[in-house]
């Protein structure tokens, strides 16, 4: 565990586990696959990978690998459609989550939580996006919020993980909100408060990310020698753009040079990531694609001409859930940052794909200003959303690891930047009609292990997200005390 | 001219300013920010409807951030210190900037940018500011991947890109080499390499050797190396002090590159090159020898790129309305609309035509969707075409064109909240603050009973709204014969509209003293072009999109020479950028002293 390195507002940790960490000897930064092969060789078996499939050697080995997931869906939610009228471990799927039947025992439907750090009347869609995964303001002019739950558990990991955390988004239009900075529209990973973490709308880099460039080279030796050969070149590059950079900022003031630092941090990750694939066992680092080949949707214009979303949402949706699925099932990260859309007018202008088409444009719909015509059209676009959101779950579901399927060992966090397109509130709304508790839309999926307990609508009383986040951070291990603006407190009541 | 296709125009430029504290009028709130109170090159507005509504919570008036009064002395103010030119925050190339150079660079088709980099947080003002960049791992990922593959497409062996980079033997040895990493690295770096900067790439060459790279793949890594570095992906400038106040001029390089981006949107061209090394971009006239002979290069598009952004026009291809309330709204009617104003103001650039009549030009760019949504008669042939425009309605220049009055729309509805704070923060420079917090949201959605301007009543009869509506609502109401998609029209839900209006409230009238009220957006856009503040205002924009900074009250005395036609003409376009360009604030900089480093090297 890596807590020590985070040096943000936005969290902080348990004094006495921060005292335990320092006291602990410094870990040789051996990767893990290493050592499994090392012990393979003592004891004179055939390596892990012919005996067993790879996700079970690790299981094996260690203790399950947790993930953790936030998954963005724009604009807000239709409470009426949303939100369950019972309460408990029997409850009845509301419309709009009736696709989750399938893996309902997995699932956590929240009402009665809030998100008021994030309350923002003029930006909300500006800085929703972040106030969502940070529990923070987002400031302007300049670029500062607080650093992302994701990110806390991800570098929680160090390099455990060949990528330490994955960002992908369903387009790469983001817009600015009463002047905030366009990039939080866009952006719910933040490895700190001034680092955002944008995320990459084109299926194929992705592909690329986790294939490392596309060719499975397992038992290719001409692959095997031409990736070790690309893999030392790159290396090359970066030492010398690392001494460029060194020469460069030697003659800068102090603004510069923390440019300059950006691009280092940068230039070091890469560089990390290099050396893990250089030291990992030839072929075994690379995650295997399967059948899958490379994608080739790129960005561009819509097919109505209006917007900048991905052609064909839903093959590119499928794409992308395939990708995230083999990213968690090969251990290549086990932080993934999913934004279905960006919020506000970055969402979809037109959904073609529904059957019957809905030719209005999604934020546009938001402002429903409490006509149920309107709400009952963004119920349908919703539950398109949440028909995806329930196929990766039951992908995850039904890969094994040991006892458990990775669905079971992961947090899957799913919401919107604001709980209501009307009126952009971060809380409880009201709907005419419709007197069941609401609050912002929020789904937990997995258990992480058998520490939560799923499978039930648990109703709060105006309850800080930012407490959930606490608690699911303790989860997953991580000693937080305190998270954002508001959170004090591991949410109760989550455990069986 | 068409809308040009990416790589040259940044078309997702979008942009929201309101700047600092709530509605008193104060302008300067904005603590952490480069400079406190400054006014900024403001980017454009755009189909942002933050909020709900008419005009309550969040209806942002999607504003670029114009100045702050006391830059060009009207109302507020006065510097009166010693010039100073200040300094500009190393930029990074925005991706648009990346194709444009590497297309110059290597003559490749590929766009990187376009189509893999992630949006350009584009920000409070233009899209060049250093200040407001930063760099995600993943976007060195990116210009990794971008590299490799530009570097691959370079070396093929037989193309055109290999035959200009590889001009001798690679497998002769280092002095082969050494002559290609010298010219490349000059065209890549856009300076000439020192010798310990040659012997570094020699060495990698080497180091690909001993990983058993083949000669033509070591140059390959150089090349990949040359398009990852920071001094090809940054833009530095260098202070021999980096904490002294003492301005000096730029070296020849680096003036040659902000001439090249900002009129190039990318690295000099070879005649640059040349004056920068012959020393001959030092004098005032050399400047502006080049930069008219840049202007009349197809790559000059500066008329489109500043105007796109200063205007909000980026949004006019993005934006999208009910198509039951505008069926007559479509892509192509988009593309024309941002072209008929990108090409009106590539003319007045050209011609030199006077910067007032931006706002009052008798003629303008039609195509055949614009004829049609104008209701005059179409143009012969296919394509924007210069006409004189015989419709009254249409003699506010770009305050009747349909790209300015679509962007400041929302999808079902006009807003005079957003057209008002627009006018006042893009035209005028006189940007409106952001609405207090807790407003009751107001009902949105299409308009059914009353005009706007009896809806909207309530902002003006409340004093804390009053404050600021008072300037904007009387701007806007003025506009709203223009419905959401720039049509004229003459009824609202059934009732006739009133476009009466007037420079009210503080923020559109500073003086108090009532000027005459106006009728419509044509006698607004007589208004606002009679206005002290326009042209200043236009200037003003110009020099923070040159620039790259956010403009501080140390840049009034330069403002007030930029504005200054030459032999006390009307100032036209033309003059206005051959001024930025001559001034010393951009041919300039200096340290700061609070620019001292305490240690070296990075994190």
């Amino acid at each position: 565990m890596s807590i020590l390195r985070i040096r943000d507002k936005n969290v902080s940790f348990d004094p006495r586990a921060l005292a335990a960490e320092q006291r602990k000897p410094a870990k040789l930064l051996i990767p893990r696959r290493a050592i499994l092969r090392g012990a393979a060789a003592c004891i004179a078996l055939p390596t892990l990978e012919s005996l067993l499939s790879r996700s079970e050697a690790r299981a094996q080995a260690v203790s399950p690998a947790l993930r953790f997931m936030c998954w963005h869906i724009p604009v807000g939610v239709w409470g009426p459609s949303w939100f369950p009228v019972d309460t408990g471990t029997n409850y009845t799927l509301s419309p709009t989550l009736t696709s989750l039947a399938p893996v309902k025992s997995k699932v956590l439907v929240f009402a009665g939580i809030q998100n008021t750090p994030a309350v923002n009347p003029q930006g909300s869609h500006g800085c929703g996006p972040p106030g969502m995964t940070t529990c923070m303001q987002g400031q302007k002019p300049q670029i500062q919020v607080g650093i992302s739950v994701d990110q806390v558990y991800a570098q929680s990991l160090g390099t455990a993980t060949r990528i330490p955390s994955l960002q992908i988004s369903g387009t790469d239009s983001t817009f600015s909100d009463v002047s905030y900075p366009a990039v939080y529209n866009g952006t719910t990973a933040w490895a700190s408060a001034t680092q955002p973490l944008p995320p990459i709308a084109n299926a194929g880099l992705i592909f690329d990310q986790l294939f490392a460039g596309g060719a499975t080279t397992s038992g290719n030796p001409t692959a095997i020698a031409a990736a070790a050969k690309r893999l030392a070149l790159r290396k090359s590059v970066l030492d010398e753009v690392m001494g460029e950079q060194a020469a460069l900022v030697a003659r800068l003031g102090a603004i510069d040079k923390a440019k300059l630092d950006e691009y280092l941090t940068s230039v070091r990750a890469s560089e990390t990531a290099v050396q893990q694939a250089m030291t990992a066992p030839a072929g075994s680092n690379i995650c295997s694609a399967g059948t899958m080949t490379r994608p080739n949707i790129t960005n561009g214009p819509d097919t109505n001409g209006n917007g900048k979303q991905i052609p064909d949402p839903p093959t590119y949706s499928a794409m992308m859930i395939n990708l995230m699925t083999l990213a968690f099932q090969c251990d290549a990260t086990r932080v993934i940052n999913y934004q279905q859309m960006n919020g506000g007018h970055s969402s979809y202008s037109s959904f073609p794909w529904l059957t019957p088409a809905i030719n209005k444009d999604h934020h546009g719909m938001s402002h429903h200003n409490g006509d149920v015509a309107t709400g009952l059209l963004l119920a349908r676009v919703e539950a398109w959303e949440i028909s995806l959101f329930s196929s990766f779950l039951q992908k995850l579901d039904a890969i094994k690891e040991g006892s458990n399927s990775i669905l079971d060992n992961s947090l899957i966090f799913l919401s919107s930047e604001i709980a209501d397109g009307n009126g952009h509130n971060q809380g409880a709304t009201s709907y005419a009609g419709f007197s069941a508790p609401t609050g912002k839309p929020i789904l937990l999926a997995g258990s992480a292990g058998g520490k939560i307990s799923t499978g039930r609508h648990a109703i709060y009383n105006n309850a800080a997200q930012a407490d959930l986040f606490i608690a699911l951070l303790n989860t997953l291990g991580v000693p937080a005390k305190t998270f954002g603006a508001a959170g004090t407190a591991p949410l109760t009541g989550l455990t069986a | 001219m068409k809308l040009p296709t990416a790589p040259r125009l940044s078309p997702v430029w979008l942009l929201s300013g309101l700047l600092a504290a709530g509605c008193t009028g104060k302008i300067g709130g904005s603590a952490s920010g480069p400079s406190t109170g400054t006014p900024s090159g403001g980017g454009g507005t755009t189909g942002i409807a933050s909020g709900s509504g008419t005009g309550g919570a969040g209806s942002t008036t999607a504003t670029g951030a114009g100045s702050t009064t006391g830059i060009t002395g009207s109302g507020g103010a006065t510097f009166t210190g010693p010039r100073d030119p200040g300094r500009v925050t190393v930029r990074r190339l925005n991706r648009a900037e990346y194709d444009n150079t590497v297309h110059d660079l290597l003559g490749t088709a590929q766009t990187p940018g376009a189509t893999t980099f992630p949006d350009d947080a584009p920000q409070l003002g233009f899209d060049n500011n250093g200040d407001l960049q930063t760099l995600s791992p993943e976007q060195l990922t990116l210009y990794q991947t971008a590299a490799e593959s530009l570097a691959a497409e370079a070396m093929t062996v037989g193309s055109a890109e290999r035959s200009k980079i590889v001009t001798c033997d690679l497998t002769t040895g280092t002095a082969c080499a050494q002559t290609l990493i010298n010219n490349f690295g000059l065209l890549a770096f856009r300076r000439p390499l020192t010798t310990t900067e040659v012997g570094n790439y020699v060495t990698l060459m080497a180091t690909a050797a001993k990983a058993g790279a083949t000669s033509d793949e070591q140059f390959r890594t150089v090349l990949e190396a040359f398009l990852q570095s920071p001094n090809f992906l940054f833009r530095p400038e260098f202070d021999s002090s980096v904490t002294s106040m003492t301005p000096h001029l730029l070296s020849p390089y680096e003036t040659a590159s902000r001439l090249s981006y900002a009129i190039y949107r990318s690295m000099p061209d070879q005649t640059l090159f040349a004056a920068a090394a012959a020393g001959t971009l030092a004098q005032v006239s050399d400047i502006q020898t080049q930069v008219q002979r840049m202007l009349a290069d197809p790559k000059g598009v500066f008329a489109q790129t500043f105007a796109s952004q200063w205007l909000g026009l980026g949004a006019v291809t993005t934006q999208s309305f009910d198509s039951t309330l505008f069926p007559e709204f479509n892509a192509s009617l988009a593309s024309s609309m941002g072209g008929e104003v990108l090409d009106f103001f590539n003319e007045f650039l050209q011609q030199n035509e006077p910067v007032s009549q931006l706002l009052t030009a008798n003629f303008s760019y039609i195509d055949k969707n614009l004829a049609s949504l104008y209701g005059i008669s179409a143009p012969t042939g296919t394509g924007l075409t210069r006409t004189t425009l015989s419709n009254p309605q249409r003699a506010g220049g770009l305050l009747t064109m349909a790209g300015v009055l679509s962007v400041t729309s929302y999808p079902v509805r006009t807003s005079v909240v957003k057209r008002g704070a627009w006018v006042l923060s893009q035209l005028l420079c006189a940007p409106v603050p952001a609405p207090p917090p807790n407003i009751p949201p107001f009902p949105t959605g299409a308009i059914t009973a009353g005009t706007q301007k009896e809806i909207l009543a309530m902002h003006r009869t409340e004093p804390a709204c009053a404050a600021c509506h008072d300037s904007m609502d009387n701007i806007g109401i003025a506009m709203e014969n223009y419905d959401a998609v720039g049509a004229y029209r003459t009824m609202e839900n059934g009732i006739a509209i009133d476009a009466s209006g007037a420079f009210e409230g503080g923020i559109a009238d500073p003086s108090g003293v009532p000027g005459a009220p106006f009728t419509g957006a044509v006698q607004l856009a007589a208004t606002v072009a009679a206005d002290p503040r326009f042209t200043p205002c236009v200037a003003q924009n110009a020099l923070g999109y040159a620039l790259g900074r956010t403009l501080t009250t140390s840049d009034a005395p330069y403002l007030a020479d930029i504005t200054t036609a030459p032999q006390g003409a009307t100032i036209g376009v033309r003059d206005v950028l051959m001024n930025v360009v001559a001034s010393d604030v951009f041919r300039m900089r200096r340290g700061d002293p609070t620019m001292a480093t305490t240690t070296t090297g990075g994190m």
